[in-house]
């Protein structure tokens, strides 16, 4: 008795671990059903797949689902939206799914302080969101976990309206780098409705890192009238916000654009000069050539190694520039130039994409 | 106080030390669960796997020194070239006395000399050559006659171009979608700093349609440290992602971030286990510029190596590894139980001084003591059971529920055999394997080299 602490001690933690084994071997059980039995790892077994291939109708695939966990449903309703199940079956499962007290049950968790509460609800509304369910996914765009963020995101699927998107474009800054690319696609397909919205916040007032944000999503829109307030962005004070533009605009065409990369090489800001020279490799005149030879003999690295770059990528011309600067009194330069020109073209190409 | 009642004293905070060690490794298991199920939750997202591929994915340089001349530099090469990730280069350092590594890496992969025009950011020694390839222009080596490891590494950032690192040691094999695996936490969290990956046993593994499955475990040694890594390296390291003080060693699977690296000076060149030093400096370096980082570990096993099978080299091998480990806390004294490290400094720092430098030493005194207890009689056997429950007993059952929460997780557990197999070595593992590690262990505290 005297050592008995020992052994209640001891005792006690191998209790607590054979608790949380069972909770991962549940688990693992789970996920394989959810494999298995819902998705279906194997064509003939899982009711989604089968509903995808037309074996199986609407309601058997909702009696499936009834029977899984929340969180197995959520995620084969997921698979089920990226699937791309025809218009008419969705319509038929959605109509069905939006009369089972699970599902509101499911997506009730949206208030739960537990996040795969809060995620199942949103994987759940991203199949069977509707008009009643705006304040809901308001609710999940603006939550503290970034899955729940995408997967609320990818309720504008099935719903979206002005005050949604807008929430969605305003919380671009904030967003991690999954969740903003995420949404930069959902943004895309209502380009027609976030273009303007867009075009109302890209303002040189705007905060910058909601500028950076708003830069990229107008690139990502290809929307014309929010690229020409980017362009006119590239006098604007903050550095990272003309980081942001030289960035995007290397993707455009045009005189204006080139006219502006031009003058972004001379920025103060090594980065934005960095950004403008890799934007100057599709434009192969006189002038350009001239002054990305110039920006070899740039005080900075990157500088000098994305111009030498930009005149490698850009045929004969450029590649005469590279020789010449071989005997230029800068050192840096030439030192430049030679290890562009002992570049091969594949190597060039990799480097100039990175 | 009698000499009798001062080994009984003795003794008995020897048997609390162990049982409260213990328990905090129990503490670790624990919180392996609620991480794992969180880490299944989002690894199954729809929406990660739609942006695969995409911009969203940061670019990675991999970087790798060749310094002990691994086996074949070209296919270990040809191994990192192969990894899935949209964009990403690889930096090879063929380092003094690798053999033929180049001038089979220049036959096999025509590779050509480019102009030595790179910013350096860290000092090193020199850099004697810099090699792109013509079939494979995401490779870049470094041909450098003489420096260490650290050294090489550093000389490798400095070539790189990308803002995120991962370092590979020559003796792993990389799962091939590893970098996919080590940049999630990344793209989900602003506040990562580097990301650690769960380095595995490959001794009796096979290659089955591109992915290594392990397979019968042979010879006691591979099974004993199958389980240390187990334990050790992968559940309790998922623990430590719960009390947000993991500690990831940038030397080998870890992906961080070039400017933190540049921030702390880069890898010391004459630690001997530059990694590991590192991981400390950066604790240290980020949150004394008030970054609040993480550092979590991902419980997928992102590469294998083969693991030494004589004794001999495994204790080198742990001996190495705890020197580097009081040197780096020695002269990162100031951590040492300060709020102002959060966590690492009052959780993980003094754990690591008394759980992994001082228990060794601890440990063997206990058995020294429990033996001249028993013989002269101040020791019933009631203590001794009870003691030995505490320090042997406890670790078997931590190492078989280590075993058990494996096979219950994870698809790639083995068959039933293996399982059992894995579960024998769970008790052998505590029944000498540990005590002549300890007695390595112990020996190293009093040598510098």
């Amino acid at each position: 008795m005297t050592y008995g602490f020992v052994a209640i001690v001891i005792g006690a933690a191998q209790i607590g671990l054979a608790g949380l084994a069972a909770v991962l071997d549940y688990s693992k059980r789970s996920r394989a059903r959810t494999a298995g039995g819902i998705i279906g790892s194997h064509e003939a077994t899982g009711s989604a797949r089968r509903l995808l291939s037309g074996e199986l109708g609407a309601p058997e695939v909702v009696a499936a689902l009834r029977n899984a966990s929340r969180n197995d449903t959520a995620q084969a309703l997921v698979w089920l939206g990226m699937e791309r199940v025809r218009p008419t079956e969705r319509a038929a499962l959605t109509e069905l799914l939006q009369k089972e007290p699970w599902v509101r049950q499911t997506v009730d968790g949206a208030h739960s302080l537990l996040w795969w509460k809060r995620l199942a609800a949103a994987r759940t509304l991203s199949f069977v969101a509707t008009k009643r369910d705006r304040s809901t996914i308001l609710l999940l765009l603006s939550d503290s976990h970034p899955a729940v963020q995408s997967a609320a995101t990818a309720c504008l699927n099935r719903y979206a309206d002005e005050e949604l998107l807008i929430r969605v474009i305003d919380g671009l800054s904030s967003a991690s780098s999954a969740v903003r690319a995420y949404q930069l696609g959902v943004l895309r397909t209502y380009a027609a409705l976030a273009g303007p919205m867009l075009f109302e916040r890209i303002r040189p007032d705007a905060p910058p890192h909601k500028l950076y944000a708003y830069i990229h999503a107008a690139a990502e829109l290809q929307d014309a009238e929010c690229m020409v307030r980017v362009a006119d962005l590239s006098t604007h004070p903050h550095p990272e916000v003309r980081v942001a533009v030289a960035r995007v605009l290397r993707s455009k065409a045009g005189d204006t654009v080139h006219v502006k990369l031009l003058s972004l090489l001379r920025d103060p800001d090594w980065r934005v000069r960095a950004q403008a020279a890799r934007g100057l490799s599709g434009v192969d005149d006189q002038r350009t050539v001239k002054e990305l030879a110039r920006a070899l003999t740039d005080t900075n690295w990157w500088v000098r190694f994305r111009a030498g770059l930009a005149l490698a990528a850009m045929g004969p011309l450029g590649r005469a520039a590279l020789a010449e600067t071989l005997t230029h009194s800068d050192r840096y330069a030439r030192d430049m130039a030679m290890l562009v020109i002992g570049l091969s073209e594949a190597s060039v190409a990799e480097l100039s994409g990175g | 106080m009698t000499i009798a009642n001062a080994l009984l004293v003795s003794m008995t905070t020897i048997m609390i030390f162990f049982l409260v060690i213990n328990s905090f490794h129990a503490i670790l298991l624990m919180y392996s669960v609620p991480e794992l199920w969180s880490h299944w939750q989002l690894a199954d997202d729809e929406y990660f796997h739609a942006l695969v591929g995409s911009e969203a994915l940061p670019p990675i340089s991999v970087v790798a020194a060749l310094r002990d001349a691994p086996n074949d530099a070209v296919a270990f090469a040809l191994m990192l070239l192969a990894l899935e990730y949209p964009r990403f280069e690889v930096i090879l350092v063929v380092n003094g006395g690798a053999g033929t590594a180049l001038s089979d890496l220049v036959s096999a992969l025509d590779l050509y000399e480019v102009p030595a025009a790179f910013t350096i950011n860290l000092k090193t020694e020199p850099v004697r050559a810099y090699y792109r390839s013509r079939l494979h222009p995401r490779l870049l080596c470094l041909d450098k006659p003489s420096g260490s490891i650290g050294d090489a590494l550093n000389a490798a950032i400095n070539a790189a171009r990308y803002p995120h690192a991962v370092s590979a040691a020559p003796n792993v094999v990389f799962e091939p979608d590893a970098l996919l695996r080590l940049s999630r936490p990344f793209l989900l969290d602003r506040s990562v700093a580097c990301v650690g990956g769960i380095l595995r046993p490959a001794n009796g593994a096979h290659l089955e349609d591109g992915q290594i499955v392990p397979g019968q475990i042979r010879g006691w040694t591979v099974g004993c440290q199958t389980i240390e890594y187990l334990r050790n390296f992968m559940f309790q390291r998922l623990g430590w992602n719960r009390i947000a003080s993991n500690i990831v060693f940038p030397g080998n699977t870890v992906l961080f971030k070039r400017e933190h690296v540049f921030g702390v000076g880069g890898f010391d060149a004459t630690d001997e286990t530059p990694g590991l030093d590192l991981g400390v400096r950066l604790h240290k370096y980020l949150t004394d510029i008030g970054v609040n980082a993480r550092m979590p570990v991902i419980p997928d096993p992102v590469a294998w190596s083969v693991v030494p099978e004589d004794l001999a080299s495994i204790g080198r091998a742990r001996q190495r590894w705890l020197r580097g480990l009081r040197r780096a806390l020695g002269r990162n004294a100031g951590m040492f139980a300060n709020p102002e490290y959060g966590t690492f400094g009052v959780i993980a720092v003094p754990y690591f001084w008394l759980g992994i430098i001082i228990a060794p030493i601890v440990e063997l005194l206990g058995y020294i003591g429990l033996v001249v207890g028993l013989a002269t009689g101040v020791l019933g056997s009631s203590f001794a059971w009870a003691y030995l429950a505490s320090v042997i007993g406890y670790g078997i059952l931590l190492s078989v529920w280590t075993v058990v929460f494996q096979a219950v997780s994870f698809q790639r557990a083995g068959q039933p055999g293996d399982v059992l197999r894995l579960l024998a070595f769970a008790v052998i593992e505590s029944l000498g394997y540990r005590q002549i590690l300890a007695l390595y262990r112990t020996t190293a505290q009093f040598a510098d080299r």
